[in-house]
């Protein structure tokens, strides 16, 4: 599986189009963190008054953290289009279907892959508001938890768009579908709230980040996340397979 | 690295059918080759030339029928047997992001060659394919014949015992394509190979077994005869070629033409039963000055008893 991370990542980090998406990632990410900073520091005299009033680490989970990985899941689909559907349309998967390793392989591969690129973004997303220390008080060890629960989520939001990938025959088809699975995953949660039906919003995966970034992380989030990366895994290894089978259509 | 059992064949075939809905692809194919072994599959375009080849090399599974390589078969140990095939498709498949040599380590190492042992088969691919120039090219900038020798290059990498090669002349040049043929007959040396083109002068430079295809059935087999290297006969055996030239001809014309047994007016060219090399007949014509439209070798007389209605023939020695 090593040689397949690797050469993924090499590819990865080959593709101009990555290092633009990085650049606009930053730019948002300084966008936000700014924006939370000065929203905070307007109604600091206020929350003063309060009593339990959120300090500034508390502040920036909620206020930078949640519309920062909205910004990195809108990147997911860009960042993994090109995995199995660009490649099947410009026949470079047929290097992987031709050697000798297994499908589980190369669907792990290429999600380890991602998921290196995706640790890079949470990183870069977290040094924003750590950089902040410099001038204000901030509780490194619960942004670095919030940033571990972000790549978390942006790692199963990887794998639906993997599975996408695997199932479409064109890059910008995978890029669209992954896309409207992920907002329709994301706005599930706003139709269980809004129609009460609790089962409805416990799909969402909006749900599930909200409630592992406020800072306590459940066994039924982490449950959730694992079960979506393992089945969009099954998904592509399963499209992997009857590729070989059926053989590869470009 | 991939070392085959020495007593065992590198590729055996056996009642190898493809069906795709009630389509039949590929119909009843054996084969056995041994090390050494050149085959070269010629046929129409449709043929089945390419399915077969992803059949053979374990990109497509077949319908029925078993495939043999180095002893493991395709269908129960598909990556042992993928350890022993080296497969050069139609377009070659290649990571454009990637310079020649790193695509080439990434290869190797997906073939599970340790760093040092990968550094030595990319220098020793590198050399036997001339692309020691293009090693630090990216792969997007190269010329399709380029592309060619890398993606044979990757074929090469891990030694196997059977090498399968999709039209691998396809945008080669007339030296490339010597070349070509010169590597292919180094590398034969340790390995079986199957070419497949539906150019028959392209076979001939280093082929030494013919088969040939039509709708998915292989439907003869002759041995090569132009080949100096693998020529085992005294005589050459005459064959069929069909020509148009520009010039209107006779007949005596043509049969003034050395090594022309007969020629017979068509409707739009002549057939002619030729002893000899087709290269030499095209030059015999171009020095006419009778302007060559077309030199294609008729590999089936039409209506001839067997040409289509004879089953696939076996390949495999009889025991």
């Amino acid at each position: 599986m090593i040689p397949i991370i690797s050469l993924e990542l090499a590819r990865t980090l080959r593709n101009p189009a990555i290092w633009l998406i990085v650049t606009l990632l930053q730019c948002a990410f300084a966008w936000y963190s700014l924006s939370a900073l000065e929203a905070y520091l307007e109604l600091q005299p206020r929350l003063a008054l309060s009593d339990n009033a959120p300090g500034l680490s508390t502040w920036l989970m909620g206020r930078y953290t949640l519309p920062a990985t909205f910004a990195c899941m809108l990147a997911v689909p860009v960042l993994c289009m090109q995995k199995f559907a660009g490649d099947r349309q410009n026949g470079a998967l047929n290097c992987l279907l031709m050697a000798p390793v297994s499908s589980l392989k190369i669907a792990l591969g290429k999600l380890c892959a991602v998921a290196c690129v995706l640790a890079g973004i949470s990183a870069l997303s977290a040094l924003n508001v750590l950089a902040l220390r410099a001038v204000a008080p901030i509780d490194t060890v619960a942004l670095l938890y919030a940033h571990a629960c972000q790549w978390l989520y942006l790692l199963a939001c990887a794998g639906i768009g993997l599975a996408c990938s695997a199932l479409c025959r064109s890059a910008q088809s995978a890029a669209f579908s992954s896309a409207a699975a992920l907002l329709m995953l994301w706005l599930l949660s706003q139709g269980g709230a809004t129609s009460g039906i609790n089962w409805l919003a416990e799909l969402s995966i909006a749900t599930h980040l909200s409630r592992a970034l406020a800072g306590v992380l459940h066994t039924g989030d982490l449950v959730y996340f694992v079960a979506v990366i393992a089945v969009s895994t099954a998904v592509v290894t399963r499209a992997l397979e009857n590729a070989r089978v059926f053989g590869e259509r470009t | 690295m991939t070392t085959p059992q020495t007593d065992t064949p590198p590729l055996v075939v056996r009642q190898l059918t493809l069906h795709r809905g009630q389509a039949v692809i590929v119909a009843d194919l054996a084969l056995r080759l041994q090390t050494g072994d050149v085959l070269g599959l010629v046929g129409a375009n449709g043929a089945g030339k390419s399915t077969t080849l992803q059949c053979l090399a374990g990109h497509l599974s077949p319908s029925e029928g078993e495939v043999w390589v180095a002893g493991h078969n395709l269908v129960d140990a598909p990556a042992s047997a993928r350890a022993h095939i080296g497969y050069l498709p139609d377009p070659p498949s290649l990571h454009n992001e990637l310079r020649v040599s790193r695509h080439l380590r990434a290869i190797a190492s997906l073939h599970g060659l340790k760093r040092a042992a990968s550094d030595d088969a990319v220098a020793r691919v590198l050399e036997l394919c001339r692309l020691t120039d293009a090693a630090s090219k990216r792969i997007a900038h190269l010329s399709q014949g380029y592309r060619q020798r890398v993606g044979l290059a990757q074929a090469l990498l891990h030694q196997p015992a059977v090498l399968l090669l999709d039209e691998p002349t396809n945008g080669l040049d007339l030296d490339s394509q010597d070349q070509f043929a010169e590597t292919v007959r180094a590398v034969s040396a340790h390995c079986a190979v199957i070419i497949s083109s539906h150019h028959l002068s392209d076979l001939r430079a280093c082929c030494n077994r013919m088969a040939s295809l039509t709708a998915g059935r292989l439907i003869e087999q002759h041995n090569n005869t132009l080949n100096p290297r693998r020529d085992t006969h005294a005589g050459r055996e005459p064959e069929t070629v069909f020509i148009r030239v520009h010039q209107p001809l006779d007949v005596d014309a043509l049969q003034c033409l050395r090594g022309v047994v007969s020629a017979t007016a068509e409707r739009d060219g002549w057939k002619i039963t030729y002893r000899g090399d087709t290269a030499e007949l095209s030059q015999a014509i171009a020095e006419r000055g009778w302007g060559l439209r077309q030199l294609s070798p008729m590999l089936f007389e039409p209506g001839a008893a067997g040409a289509k209605s004879t089953p696939s023939v076996s390949l495999e020695p009889a025991p």
